[in-house]
């Protein structure tokens, strides 16, 4: 039994707007899936076309190990909580968990007001049956959601920008809560969302999608480390992104020509002199230092000379933009490490193992 | 995303399947109601309008072209004609110039109690027949009614003479029942012109006039557009008025058709003069469509240009 | 000239027409409503005395109470049809695209803009061909058509309001089709096809002369009673069947008004 498949999904809408490309993706039974990328990138698509909203052109889509490609949404058992929430105005918290259950044949009354009340304590809700939606805040409706959503135990959990409407701290605190409960029901989840922060702090795998398809499939700490492409590395955290032709290569370190630098950079995917690459290096995984401090060149070290332009205090830890001259680099230190002002002089330098290389296109 | 290839999972299924799509299963019930209740009444009219008639309230199927004949060639039906194209050309106008300073300060009161009571006073007439209100006309205008008894003591008229029926009669009741329709067309219009055009005119230094004539009458030249054209062609069908109100010098079209109709027993040329009114209408509306769409040219072709 | 009083001139001769205007609306139903208690024979104004011997003659008139049943049957009948014409052809624009929907936005909403005496001859002509003349449902179904814009008009503003996720939350929640449009998006529209039903029904209420062609002499409505009547007299009994009228379709508006919150603002 197998969570979500989809096989070769392909979206097309007035045969000129071709929303999802292809698009093949197995959620395993019980896994936490973040679907992820830009606004219009088809990630809503792929969803509602796994509930059922739309129809793919062509491909399957599979649900706990039955075709439901030409299954109607009602018949497709799979739980849905919407961006918006869209909890029935006319209808009490308890009517809305209900409503599943409802509409379904075979369920007793006492069956139902048993499964109300055992929802509403999952989402920590107790005691708000008989209230509106519009008398709950943002959290709550939030949960409600869930608790409406998961009540007639689907087979999959739906989540499509679930978070998007809420402020900042209630979506971190929402963060936590809904891996809670996906962790305490152990349902198979595909959670939709644009924000990056999300999909690294939530999923047991994240799918990167760009452009109606799939860029990187992977957990969230590859993703990070280790981007396949120049697109996956700049939406996923912040990234700094030098463009050069290779011009050396060997044993996995190649040596690229950035205009003004000459890097050397670990090349996973195969790369030739010659070939248009992007070269990704992570602010974190860059060191400052006061041009004073000048040991000669270290051949596993890529140093670059600039000035600090731009310092910005984030709290824990305080972020700089080198101008190096042709570009801006952007570094991060821990807040305790000794400051550094603007229009200090500094070297910022990364290692050649941080140092990724990628190809250009996104592909 | 775009909603306009919106296909469920179950629409593909009843398209692909057994079942009848829901798609034009639901559309079906109106369609067929008004295909057959709405459709096929009008195209027996336009049928009727070519048959022949009998003498004695009766007609016989067949095909002449005597009743459009007999109305076009009539210096009295094209009298009337454009009798009822002058009635409800002055009835638009008269209700415009009398609507709009009503409609403006309606929308520019700062809400609560007294908009809503105006507007509830404006509304409440609207849909009460033609008949009660052309009867109270009719009382109010008649040998010993109030009004004429007012205007005589001004002057204006001489005592002791009904106003009703008359031409004058006629277009105060037009006026009375289509007023409202024009206020509530140029209400909605003004209500949505930002307050803060007009502050910013006078603030440039224009007077009152000036701030209405250069700022806030050329912006709701949509709401006058629509609520005149809409009283227009309203008025070119009252059938009530003319009839309670007038004598038979101001009958209009409405009337002559139901006279023929319900009175001559003439079914036939009744529906010609129908056809002929209807087409009068379309022609009139559409005339209006291709002058707004003249004036207001499609974004397109400006960005074309620039 | 001063500003300021240039101003006050503006302001004062606004306000000074706009009372004008409100008198000129409503002195015709004043004066209707006053003479309607004469206790006297004829219409006076102002009246002679306060009385309602025209209200209870009224209730008493077989002819009168007979012409405001038929009135009653028909607009119900017809505000009803209407409404599931109006409100069917609204749901189906509104949750599906067809190639010809604007066709089916224009048959609804253009028995409105045509004159009704052409409707009127439109149907006489329907049922003589059907052979079925001057039955009270005749009417029904003519009203029916007149009126049905109004429902449609309404719901389908009602329904614009109605996020589409609602609908989508209660398929994805297993509910049939069918049982999402009883348990979802109709409450949700509720008040829309309730005003969009009473529009209907004061209209058809109101309506003479489609009333007078469908009916021929069979049988009467209160607009045609009314109008019948004051052929021979201006007997004060039909200023009183006029104030029940006037206040019946008042109530209905402020009905409908409450029921949409305030449809004019």
């Amino acid at each position: 039994m197998t969570g979500i498949v989809l096989e070769g999904v392909d979206k097309w809408y007035n045969d000129d707007v071709h929303a999802v490309d292809g698009v093949s993706l197995v959620v395993e039974d019980g896994e936490f899936v973040t679907l992820v990328g830009p606004s219009g990138c088809g990630k809503t698509t792929t969803l509602r076309t796994i509930a059922g909203f739309e129809s793919p052109t062509s491909g399957t889509v599979g649900i706990d190990g039955r075709d439901v490609t030409d299954v109607a949404p009602d018949d497709r058992n799979a739980g849905m909580v919407f961006q918006d929430f869209a909890l029935f105005p006319h209808m009490t918290i308890a009517e809305n968990v209900a409503y599943g259950l409802r509409v379904q044949d075979g369920h007793e009354d006492v069956d139902v007001d048993a499964r109300v009340e055992e929802m509403l304590d999952l989402v920590e809700l107790p005691g708000t049956a008989d209230r509106t939606p519009e008398q709950l805040s943002g959290g709550q409706q939030q949960r409600v959601a869930l608790a409406r959503a998961l009540a007639p135990r689907p087979d999959v959990l739906l989540l499509d920008e679930p978070l998007a409407s809420l402020d900042k701290k209630l979506r971190e605190t929402m963060q936590v809560e809904i891996k809670r409960i996906q962790q305490e029901t152990d349902i198979t989840t595909l959670l939709v969302t644009h924000n990056q922060t999300e999909a690294l702090t939530m999923s047991d795998r994240i799918a990167v999608m760009n452009d109606g398809h799939l860029a990187q499939v992977g957990p969230p700490e590859e993703i990070y480390n280790d981007p396949n492409s120049r697109f996956v590395a700049d939406f996923i955290g912040t990234a700094n992104v030098l463009e050069g032709t290779v011009t050396r290569l060997d044993d996995g370190v190649a040596t690229v020509d950035c205009g003004d630098h000459a890097l050397r950079a670990t090349a996973d995917e195969v790369a030739g002199p010659g070939d248009d690459v992007s070269v990704v290096v992570r602010p974190e995984r860059t060191a400052l230092d006061a041009t004073a401090a000048d040991g000669g060149a270290d051949p596993d070290v890529n140093a670059f000379e600039g000035r600090i332009e731009l310092r910005q205090f984030m709290g824990d830890r305080v972020e700089y933009h080198v101008d190096t001259g042709e570009r801006t680099l952007i570094s991060v230190r821990d807040a305790e490490s000794p400051g550094l002002d603007v229009g200090d002089p500094v070297v910022a330098s990364a290692p050649v193992d941080d140092c990724l290389l990628v190809g250009t296109t996104d592909d | 995303m775009t909603d306009t290839t919106h296909v469920d999972a179950d629409d593909r299924r009843a398209f692909t399947g057994s079942l009848p799509s829901p798609k034009y299963l639901v559309a079906s019930y109106p369609v067929a109601m008004l295909v057959v209740l709405f459709g096929v009444p009008f195209c027996l009219l336009l049928v009727f309008s070519f048959y022949q008639n009998v003498e004695g309230g009766y007609f016989a199927p067949g095909f002449t072209l005597e009743n459009y004949a007999r109305f076009l060639t009539s210096d009295l039906y094209l009298g009337r004609t454009l009798f009822t194209f002058e009635v409800s050309v002055a009835t638009a106008l008269a209700c415009l110039v009398l609507g709009y300073p009503l409609a403006y300060y309606l929308a520019r009161l700062d809400g609560g109690f007294r908009r809503q009571a105006y507007l509830t006073t404006v509304v409440s007439t609207l849909w009460l027949t033609f008949i009660i209100r052309g009867y109270a006309w009719q009382v109010l205008l008649g040998e010993r009614g109030i009004v004429t008894r007012a205007l005589a003591a001004l002057g204006l008229v001489p005592s002791g003479e009904a106003l009703t029926p008359g031409l004058g009669a006629l277009l105060v009741g037009m006026v009375y029942v289509f007023l409202p329709f024009m206020v509530l067309s140029l209400y909605t219009t003004i209500k949505d012109i930002d307050r803060s055009l007009e502050e910013a005119s006078r603030n440039l230094g224009a007077g009152p006039v000036t701030t209405f004539l250069r700022v806030t009458l050329p912006l709701s030249k949509n709401g006058i557009a629509s609520g005149t054209t809409l009283v227009f062609i309203l008025s070119l069908g009252v059938y009530v008025l003319p009839r309670l109100l007038g004598g038979p010098s101001q009958w209009t079209l409405p009337v002559l058709i139901g006279n023929q109709v319900g009175v001559e027993g003439n079914v036939p040329f009744g529906a010609a003069i129908s056809v002929v009114l209807v087409v009068f209408i379309a022609v009139v509306v559409g005339g209006v469509a291709l002058i707004v769409r003249d004036s207001d040219p499609d974004p397109s072709d400006a960005e074309v240009e620039a | 000239m001063n500003t300021r009083i240039r101003d006050a001139i503006c302001r004062l001769a606004l306000r000074t027409y706009v009372s004008a205007v409100l008198v000129f609306i409503l002195l015709p139903l004043v004066t209707i409503a006053a003479m309607s208690f004469t206790p006297g024979e004829f219409l006076q104004f102002p009246p002679q005395g306060f009385s309602l011997r025209w209200y209870h003659e009224l209730a008493a008139s077989s002819q009168w109470m007979t012409a405001l049943r038929n009135s009653l049957v028909v607009a119900l009948g017809s505000a009803i049809l209407a409404t599931t014409i109006g409100g069917a052809s609204a749901y189906a624009l509104y949750r599906y695209d067809y190639r010809f929907g604007a066709l089916l936005a224009g048959l609804t909403t253009v028995p409105t803009l045509l004159p009704p005496v052409i409707l009127g001859v439109a149907f006489m002509t329907f049922f003589v061909s059907l052979g079925v003349v001057g039955q009270v449902s005749n009417l029904v179904v003519a009203h029916a058509v007149f009126v049905t814009p109004f429902p449609f008009v309404l719901i389908s503003q009602g329904l614009d309001e109605v996020d589409r996720s609602y609908e989508e939350a209660s398929r994805n929640l297993g509910a049939s089709r069918l049982t999402t449009l009883r348990t979802i998006t109709l409450p949700l529209v509720r008040a829309n096809v309730f005003s969009g039903a009473l529009f209907a029904f004061i209209l058809s209420l109101n309506e003479y002369i489609i009333a007078w062609l469908v009916a021929g002499f069979a049988f009467k409505t209160i607009p045609i009673q009314i109008f019948t009547s004051l052929r021979y007299s201006y007997s004060p009994i039909i200023a009183a069947i006029s104030v029940v009228f006037i206040l019946a379709t008042v109530a209905v508006m402020f009905g409908i008004d409450r029921l949409s919150g305030g449809i004019w603002e």
